[in-house]
């Protein structure tokens, strides 16, 4: 497939480092191409079957059946590494011990259900759900509030949840009314005074091509200041010099970091990567580790798990169904300007797995933090509070709801209005919609 | 090792019967009943269903019963009757997960029959050695030693060990935990850890774990006691309740009078595929050699993994070929996703024939090298690292597993039948 990727793009960047994890200040100004947000606004949508390239493939979510049967067998240990349960140690299955002794969750299928999207809880985190939740602040609790723990030790904390208030309401052009409802949460058991900044467990499709995305291709999109004019920033966090773009604050600048993250704060589970065990002076049978200079998960064992998670499918766009609805809810949807951030044509760089090499993919997003608004932000001071990453909108017909970071929205219409910020013009281009024009932007939405 | 001889015999009436109906004509016809033509390979897959789950649930309650003796009257024999107990009750079981994988509603339950790993932990002691390298702080972890416990900031009221508690932990603090039933529970509590490595040995509890009164070992033998006991009862009753699902009047049965004949050779694929590749190639065997973890396998407190293996893939031919022999010998089937391929495409037919014939003879490899060879070599101890002959082993079935998924997908292609669901992991 030939590569669209220009070279031009390397060259108009000007970025200042920052400094480490700190909110790309002042970056390039690139004038809005043409092609920003991709497909022009007439332009008949045939192509998007092939939303992750080589890796789309119609059903669930699942190895690409690119692979020959031998090749997929080599992803046997990360396939086993990410959907068995891990135990404590000791245990007579060595290879899986070392959970906790603080977790959410005993497994990365336990919230990634079948590789798609989390489940919230309907009231407390007691139940098992895809939900957590990190902290601002770094204090005694660390970064994220484990709400498991092995016997004999607290949990940090037990999250309530409630949704009764009403926090925002939404008035369509022909009257329609749509109140949303906001989750509100307070600490039953347990103490947390750090603010809690939910975050719910994103489907993982095509996380590999994301990871092959160039990093000066993000450089390029980014426009932190807004030097275009178009009302749309993009921001990019500096990890280790390179822009982020796992995590629902885009904290992560790859696949493979991002995993151990996730084995380290939602398992417990110690690598290289994250060598202590949580919390760093735990005198637990899990944290014996440390004396050992083991560390629960192998560094194999993590190529193994982000190998895995790079080669599976990307949900196959039904684009060709109802095609007059969709091509009418595609139009819609450039024409209110949601394409400005989620961006429809992204490009991979040379990988040295041809399915993950130079693929033209469209996973609606730029990858890029934007505020979002007052309504959807976190915590009343940080500066990431009103800053998310662009949710990628590839396999959201397939994969169901709730949306949003924290899984506030039930519907994709709620979804939609829930946006504000950068995104708030938009929101008022779609209150302008007739109810033929909002199924008709559903409709495609739900094609994807 | 316990009884292994009649495992055997067993084993091998079993794989002679597969030998010979390798070719599904109507002159096999006559062995399986009923053949009417009017059966449909709907009714050929209740049938082997049915006949598998009531087979497990037999087995299991001639389990319950050996644990009431052991119970009753702790001795060297009476747990080794246990034991051997336990090994007949997983020759069926293992043959039933092939129907696991294509139907939610199995594979939703099976987690609490054969849920691994298993965070032995949590149940008993462990190794003691352990715990005089972390004080007390280790001896919280597990329930059998614990009426009060602590898990996730709850406190849980388990002085009475119930077959009601045990099922409620395993719903608890987590959805994958299944931490404290099924099979490989009951496994944990009648062999204990194995201790022993990749070296050979399985898991010695001695019998005196569960000794009334001043012989008991290791102590809380009464809680010990209950846990085996309420185990048990709850993988009875679990099996009653599949084995009735199955049975006229059953939603599983329901739901396979009314699928396509499509959907449910879909179905069969699906579940070969599932568990052939992913599954036992995959999680059991290959996932085991290359992390070279000693016991990463399947039954891994008792050295049965090998009979498990073999009665997994004996299970994929059985579905495939539209038969069963049922514990008491008598043998069961009907129309087969064999008779219609072979029909309609016999070359892929024929390729996939002999590919699971393979992958049977290559897994009852690996049984024959764990029991009958001289010194034997369990399945924990061919993954070790730097054993050749028992990697060789493991490869050949793999590589076996491997080709007959090849094999089940031309054929699924050749005959227009679905099979993208099977190349899931």
């Amino acid at each position: 497939m030939p590569s669209r990727f220009k070279a031009a793009d390397f060259l108009k960047r000007s970025c200042v480092i920052a400094g480490f994890i700190a909110v790309l200040s002042a970056c390039q100004s690139d004038p809005p191409s043409p092609e920003h947000g991709a497909l022009s606004r007439n332009t008949p949508i045939t192509a998007p079957q092939t939303m992750g390239g080589a890796l789309t493939a119609p059903g669930p979510i699942r190895l690409t059946p690119q692979l020959s049967p031998a090749e997929r067998l080599e992803h046997s240990l990360g396939a086993s590494f990410f959907h068995k349960p891990w135990v404590s140690a000791p245990s007579t299955t060595t290879d899986r011990d070392g959970l906790g002794p603080l977790f959410n969750a005993h497994s990365c299928e336990s919230c990634h259900r079948k590789l798609g999207r989390g489940s919230v809880p309907t009231r407390s985190t007691r139940e098992s759900s895809g939900l957590l939740f990190r902290l601002y602040g770094n204090g005694a609790m660390g970064s994220q509030l484990q709400t498991r723990s092995l016997p004999g030790m607290d949990a940090e904390a037990q999250i309530d949840i409630r949704r009764e208030n009403v926090a925002l309401v939404r008035e369509f052009s022909d009257g329609l009314r749509i109140e949303l409802f906001a989750p509100r949460y307070t600490v039953s058991e347990g103490q947390s005074d750090a603010s809690l900044s939910p975050r719910l467990a994103p489907p993982l499709i095509g996380v590999g091509l994301l990871n092959a995305i160039a990093d000066d291709d993000l450089r390029a999109y980014a426009d932190p200041d807004d030097r275009n004019g178009d009302g749309i920033s993009g921001r990019y966090l500096l990890i280790q010099q390179r822009p982020g773009r796992f995590g629902w604050k885009g904290e992560q600048a790859d696949l493979r970091t991002q995993v151990a993250k996730a084995f380290h704060e939602d398992i417990g589970i110690s690598s290289s990567v994250f060598p202590l065990d949580n919390p760093p002076h735990c005198e637990m049978p899990s944290c014996v580790t440390i004396d050992n200079k083991r560390t629960d998960i192998s560094n194999a064992g993590l190529d193994a798990v982000s190998g895995y998670l790079s080669l599976l499918t990307v949900p196959q766009a039904r684009l060709s169904e109802s095609a007059e609805d969709v091509q009418r809810g595609w139009n819609l949807f450039t024409r209110a300007g949601c394409s400005a951030c989620h961006r429809v044509n992204l490009t991979t760089t040379t990988h040295q797995r041809a399915l993950l090499s130079e693929q033209i993919i469209h996973p609606f997003s730029d990858l890029l933090l934007h505020d979002m608004g007052q309504h959807l932000a976190d915590s009343a001071d940080d500066p990431l509070a009103r800053e998310w990453r662009t949710a990628p909108l590839w396999g959201l017909g397939s994969n169901g709801g709730p949306y949003l970071h924290d899984g506030r929205a039930n519907t994709l219409l709620e979804a939609v209005l829930w946006h504000g910020g950068e995104a708030e013009a938009a929101v008022q281009q779609v209150l302008t919609f007739n109810s033929g024009e909002r199924a008709a932007l559903l409709e495609f939405l739900a094609a994807l | 090792m316990p009884a292994p001889k009649m495992i055997f015999a067993v084993l091998l009436s079993l794989a002679t019967s597969v030998a010979s109906a390798a070719v599904p004509s109507n002159t096999e016809a006559s062995n399986t009943k009923p053949s009417t033509s009017e059966q449909s390979i709907n009714d050929t897959y209740i049938q082997l269903a049915a006949a598998v789950y009531e087979d497990s649930l037999i087995a299991a309650r001639e389990l319950q019963s050996s644990v009431g003796t052991l119970l009753k009257k702790p001795s060297e024999k009476s747990l080794a009757k246990a034991r051997a107990a336990w090994r007949k009750a997983r020759v069926p079981y293992q043959q039933s997960e092939t129907f696991r994988f294509a139907n939610p509603e199995i594979d939703e339950w099976e987690g609490k029959l054969n849920s691994w790993p298993l965070d032995e932990g949590l149940i008993d002691y462990v190794a003691d050695d352990y715990f005089h390298e972390m004080g007390n702080l280790g001896a919280q972890l597990n329930i059998i030693a614990n009426p009060v416990l602590k898990i996730g900031g709850q406190e849980i009221d388990a002085r009475n060990i119930t077959p009601e508690l045990i099922e409620s932990l395993h719903e608890f603090a987590g959805s994958e935990s299944n931490v404290a039933s099924g099979y490989h529970a009951i496994e944990f509590l009648l062999w204990g850890q194995d201790l022993n490595g990749t070296a050979a040995g399985a898991g010695e509890r001695p019998y005196t774990d569960f000794a009334v009164g001043e012989n008991c070992t290791h102590g809380h033998c009464q809680r010990r006691r209950d846990y085996l006991q309420a185990a048990t009862t709850l993988l009875v009753k679990d099996l009653e309740d599949m084995s009735a699902r199955w049975q006229k009047g059953g939603d599983l049965h329901a739901k396979y009078i009314n699928l396509s004949p499509e959907q449910v050779m879909t179905n069969i694929v699906f579940s070969i595929g599932s568990l052939s590749l992913g599954e036992l190639a995959g999680e059991r065997m290959k996932v085991a050699l290359e992390a070279n973890s000693t016991e990463d396998e399947h039954d891994c407190f008792s050295d049965n993994t090998h009979y498990s293996h073999y009665y997994n893939t004996l299970g994929m031919q059985n579905l495939f070929m539209g038969q069963y022999q049922r514990i008491n010998g008598d043998r069961v089937g009907g129309p087969s996703l064999a008779g219609i391929a072979k029909a309609k495409a016999p070359q892929a037919f024929e390729r996939l024939r002999l590919a699971m014939n393979d992958s049977v003879a290559k897994t009852n490899a690996l049984v024959q090298a764990a029991e009958f060879s001289q010194p034997p070599m369990k399945f924990d101890q061919m993954i070790a690292e730097g054993n050749s002959r028992g990697k060789a082993l493991i490869v050949d079935a793999v590589n076996a597993l491997v080709e007959q998924t090849a094999a089940l997908e031309a054929l699924a292609k050749e005959i227009d039948v679905d099979h993208s669901g099977a190349l899931a992991f």
